[in-house]
């Protein structure tokens, strides 16, 4: 999947998770996260976002996540919608993954 | 009028949404105003975000903020969704003395554990608790047991269910103090005790009302648990109304202030917590559990059978007819003509024991015809037969009754119309 603008999804609520997604030419996924959670669940956040990245078929950009608590479900949901959105296919944000 | 069901499952999609759109609402409010913004959601584990109970706390808080925002509050947006409700308050104070409000009333009653009162800055940023909230089931960092489920949803619901409970219990019992209250210190009520004085009565006055309806608390609470705790609950009812006996002639030393209150209240009080629980009309379940006690066992108890009347109990048994249309002319028309329209038409057992049928006759038609008069007159005439009845030692006990009945089902409106 190609990116091809700087999109968002996601809020600062607690449970909740917001990442940005910035399309890059190449360097693979960067990802920077901020987590209310990091010390327990830091690692597993990481994990969910680059699977979802990888399921989506991108391969190069730059994913700020902030997190307050999401579980697994809400992180894969937010990222493939930031990732969706970045790509220019709003309609599909939801159809990725479980 | 039935509302819209929308206690049904909400699905992640669905909760997603409504987290950014509601995110998108704060951040238009926040730049139009320029002014802090309260944000207001309730804090409910599982995929069900509304139920009757959790609204009458959603509701309640959402009513203590307005009251002491007052003329701070410059703007505000409530959505009612599946997904939860929700307010948006955008306040004109320091967001610092807007979150100690916030916490406040969070930390102002248990149940405040289920709301979720956040403080967002012109600035863009969220003022965070000073100590973080610990965690419903075992007190521990909140945000670290939410994210690994570690007690699962079923006791966190259960937790969740039993807080909602007590709140109810304790708002609904508050409410029926302050119905009591509201009644006795209503003014001019002819040969009733109020502010001016004792009436027709010898034995009472206003502050032995008072305590008497501050004693009743714990039994109000009581009727409110039973009723959402069965539909059958008459036979408990009726033995936590004789213990509240005991407690008012305890309070009073001996003096019957709210015998016929006991009655009335307690059976509305269960009816409201059967509608809490399950819904359904608040009259056919407070005449349903009626039908299913003794009658109660007052001194007008004589004088209704000499006289053929129907009293507390046939009131209660046809669904509080008298009580409900005294709440619609409460609320259109006010306390006086609620008053007034009792005494033309409630067959009172006080004035048939205390006056006969000639009595019952003589306030029945002096209020009917204050009713019909000019409503700037009714307190000057209230006045006036307030005189007539202490001269001729008449007391219209159960049209009072009625009356705090009334207010009691004024003040409880969102949830029995909801139901």
């Amino acid at each position: 999947m190609e990116l091809k603008k700087t999109a968002v999804a996601g809020t600062m609520e607690s449970s909740d998770i917001m990442v940005t997604v910035e399309p890059r030419e190449h360097g693979g996924i960067v990802l920077e996260l901020t987590s209310s959670v990091m010390k327990q669940y830091g690692r597993r956040i990481e994990q969910v976002i680059r699977e979802t990245a990888a399921e989506l078929g991108v391969e190069h950009a730059l994913i700020r996540a902030v997190d307050k608590g999401a579980l697994d479900c809400t992180v894969r949901a937010r990222a493939a919608a930031a990732l969706f959105r970045a790509a220019g296919q709003e309609n599909h944000i939801w159809e990725v993954g479980k | 009028m039935g509302m819209q069901r929308i206690d049904h499952a909400v699905n992640l999609r669905e909760m997603l949404e409504a987290r950014e759109t509601r995110v998108s609402k704060q951040q238009r409010l926040l730049r139009g105003y320029g002014l802090p913004l309260l944000s207001f959601t309730m804090n409910l584990a599982g995929p069900v975000k509304r139920g009757r109970l959790g609204d009458l706390l959603f509701w309640t808080v959402l009513d203590s903020l307005r009251e002491s925002l007052g003329e701070m509050l410059v703007h505000q947006e409530v959505l009612d969704a599946s997904t939860g409700l929700e307010a948006l308050l955008v306040c004109d104070l320091p967001a610092k003395a807007l979150k100690v409000l916030a916490v406040g009333l969070e930390e102002s009653r248990p149940a405040g554990r289920l709301c979720d009162l956040d403080v967002l800055t012109p600035e863009g940023g969220a003022l965070s608790r000073e100590t973080p909230r610990g965690c419903l089931m075992c007190g521990g960092p909140a945000k670290v047991c939410a994210r690994s489920r570690a007690h699962g949803l079923e006791a966190v619901r259960a937790a969740t269910d039993a807080l909602l409970r007590d709140f109810a219990a304790e708002h609904l019992a508050a409410s029926a103090v302050d119905a009591l209250i509201w009644e006795v210190d209503l003014t001019p009520k002819p040969g009733l005790v109020d502010r001016e004085g004792p009436g027709a009565h010898r034995d009472m006055d206003l502050e032995l009302f008072h305590r008497s309806a501050r004693c009743l608390r714990p039994y109000f609470q009581q009727a409110v648990t039973l009723g959402l705790a069965r539909r059958d609950c008459m036979a408990d009812l009726q033995q936590a109304g004789r213990r509240a006996e005991e407690a008012m002639l305890a309070s009073t030393g001996g003096v019957n202030t709210h015998k016929g209150a006991i009655y009335a209240f307690g059976l509305i009080l269960a009816a409201l917590g059967g509608v809490l629980a399950e819904g359904g009309s608040v009259y056919r379940r407070a005449a349903a559990l009626a039908a299913a006690g003794l009658p109660p066992d007052t001194p007008d108890a004589a004088a209704r059978i000499r006289y053929d009347a129907g009293g507390a109990r046939g009131e209660a048994l046809a669904g509080f007819p008298n009580a409900r249309r005294a709440r619609e002319v409460l609320e259109h028309s006010g306390p006086f003509a609620a008053l007034l329209t009792l005494l033309s038409q409630v067959e009172d057992a006080n004035l048939l024991r205390r006056g006969g049928i000639e009595g019952l006759e003589f306030v029945r038609s002096r209020a009917a015809s204050i009713l019909a008069g000019a409503p700037e007159m009714y307190i000057h005439r209230l006045w006036e037969l307030d005189g007539l009845c202490t001269a001729r030692n008449l007391s219209p006990g159960g049209s009072a009754d009625l009356l705090a009945l009334a207010k009691l089902l004024d003040s409880t409106r969102r949830i029995w119309e909801a139901a």
